[in-house]
């Protein structure tokens, strides 16, 4: 194992979110406090969690490695995700707060029925359990380019690790980081940028001794390479930039890890306004991390493109280095805790309290959101040990989940909405989108040259339509409603 | 259809607003107003210097 200042730096900053977890424990007395931090959180605690939560291993780790390979019409990625989740503040957020509801399924519940909001957990668990391996493996390998440790092991404790964090105090112990994680990707990745622009790239000899854009656009020349078009916003092409707007746009919505800090908040104007501030802040990141990403190459640091960030911070003054990978890390803790919570809130609350085992009190509901935080963390912390590719996934695990957003639109603004079209729309973009994703039976990406994300969105939106215009109400309809409106409805009359 | 549509309406209409729900901003919000404004504008100002 390499000691490296930057290796220091981030050890002592590990330590410090396991005493702010430890803090947080004092505040849990109920399963409401453990799932939404007691609907109390404030505007600013709410924005800056969901913005911390957001900027994850494809938003730092995964853009670098694009701007690396592609150019930098990488910013699309965040300015395509801040669209998302303006859209989910200004449309979506206050609907969510009003009905009181932990999760997004929960939700689809009141709008549909049974069978919808059991279609919409096993989606969510699916999605997110899968998505926590990713995330952990993408955390592991930051770990293991700092420290020089095997790949798989780095996974493996920062997978458990993890869990042994969020079983401490759940959602507060998650929100009360985010504002520590918040403050160190928002000064440590911006610092690092600052520092590579003004101070690393007049040391390239390529460079023409000059900083900024224009001196890598000079050393990226030297090198044999299209500056122009790496530099321009427009590298990546139309469908690329699609992909990224139909992800963020359908994605977000119902993105049960990111948006779950609205459903702690205090109100719903809170939970609408939080949101369109926390898409302020998200903005700029990919123009930091796809220039880190453009200078490794322009540097000739690496050749893999997934180490791209790594190599940059590893490369700089050890201390802005350290400070910006303790950004990474960060960006990274708070996006495994989030869909790793997102995924046990959908799983004890959903599928355990609700569907399995109705008679469940609220004492018991915290002892199970904690078990399930246990057994999804340790099983994803060796799933991540086997997963060979990182982030090529995570924009599936997106894909899927647009058809939630499908469902949840047309529930609220459709009158024709039909259960079944929402139940079948959801089978149909998880069958659907993972044959397109795994090649089975056939390569279907090489027919139809579509984005996941397209795919699976239109697949949900065209079974939804479909269905509900050749499904009829009935009496059987009606009585399939969720117990609690019906019962409400029958005592009002 | 209009079955469903009646009580769904019904469910939405159900919250009675409150002043508590009403407000954006209170003196629990102030450090994290200043860690939001110090994120933002130290994010744009190196920005700007970088480039």
């Amino acid at each position: 194992m390499v000691v490296s200042t930057q290796l220091i730096i981030l050890i002592v900053y590990f330590f410090f979110i396991i005493f702010l977890g430890i803090l947080a424990m004092k505040k849990v007395k109920g399963s409401e406090d453990l799932l939404v931090a007691g609907r109390s959180l404030g505007m600013m605690f709410v924005s800056v969690s969901i913005a911390a939560e957001y900027m994850g291993g494809l938003g730092t780790i995964g853009t670098a490695e694009v701007a690396f390979s592609q150019g930098m019409g990488v910013i699309w990625y965040h300015i395509a995700s801040a669209c998302g989740l303006m859209l989910f503040g200004f449309a979506f957020a206050h609907y969510y707060r009003k009905y009181n509801v932990i999760t997004v399924p929960e939700y689809l519940y009141y709008l549909y029925d049974i069978k919808s909001w059991k279609a919409a957990s096993l989606l969510n668990v699916i999605g997110y359990w899968f998505f926590t391996i990713i995330q952990m493996t993408a955390m592991g390998s930051l770990v293991a380019s700092v420290t020089g440790f095997d790949l798989k092991w780095s996974a493996l404790i920062c997978g458990v690790a993890m869990t042994v964090y969020l079983l401490a105090a759940g959602m507060w112990s998650v929100a009360f980081t985010s504002v520590a994680f918040m403050l160190t990707i928002g000064s440590g990745i911006p610092l690092a940028f600052w520092w590579v622009m003004k101070y690393e790239i007049p040391l390239l000899s390529t460079s023409g001794g000059i900083g900024g854009f224009a001196g890598l656009a000079n050393a990226l020349t030297a090198s044999g390479l299209n500056a122009e078009h790496l530099l321009s916003p427009f590298s990546l092409g139309f469908m690329v930039i699609l992909g990224y707007f139909l992800g963020g746009v359908l994605g977000i919505p119902a993105a049960q890890a990111t948006i779950n800090y609205s459903f702690g908040a205090r109100n719903w104007k809170v939970a609408r306004l939080a949101p369109v501030l926390a898409a302020i802040l998200i903005l700029p990141l990919s123009i930091w991390t796809g220039s880190m990403g453009l200078y490794a190459k322009a540097a000739g640091l690496t050749t893999n493109p997934k180490l791209a960030l790594g190599a940059t911070l590893m490369n700089i003054n050890p201390i802005i280095g350290g400070i910006g990978i303790a950004g990474i890390f960060a960006a990274l803790v708070s996006t495994v805790a989030g869909i790793l919570f997102g995924c046990a809130s959908i799983m004890a609350k959903d599928v355990w309290q609700r569907w399995l085992h109705p008679g469940t009190d609220d004492k018991y509901l915290t002892k199970w959101t904690r078990l399930w935080i246990l057994i999804i963390g340790v099983s994803s912390a060796f799933g991540a040990m086997t997963l060979p590719k990182i982030l090529h996934q995570a924009y599936f695990v997106y894909s899927i989940r647009s058809a939630l957003m499908i469902c949840v639109a047309f529930g609220l603004w459709w009158k024709a909405a039909h259960p079944n079209a929402a139940f079948w729309s959801m089978l149909v973009a998880l069958v659907g989108g993972t044959m397109y994703q795994f090649s089975i039976p056939i390569n279907f990406n090489a027919f139809f040259h579509l984005h996941i994300a397209i795919w699976c969105g239109l697949l949900s939106f065209i079974t939804f339509i479909i269905i509900s215009l050749f499904s009829r109400w009935t009496a059987q309809t009606a009585n399939e409603l969720p117990p609690m409106v019906y019962k409400k409805n029958k005592e009002r009359r | 259809m209009e079955k469903k549509k009646e009580i769904f309406y019904e469910e939405l209409s159900l919250p009675q607003p409150e002043t508590k729900d009403l407000i954006l901003l209170d003196l629990t919000d102030k450090p994290f107003l200043i860690i939001y404004s110090f994120i933002f504008v130290f994010g744009i100002v190196l920005t700007i210097l970088s480039i």
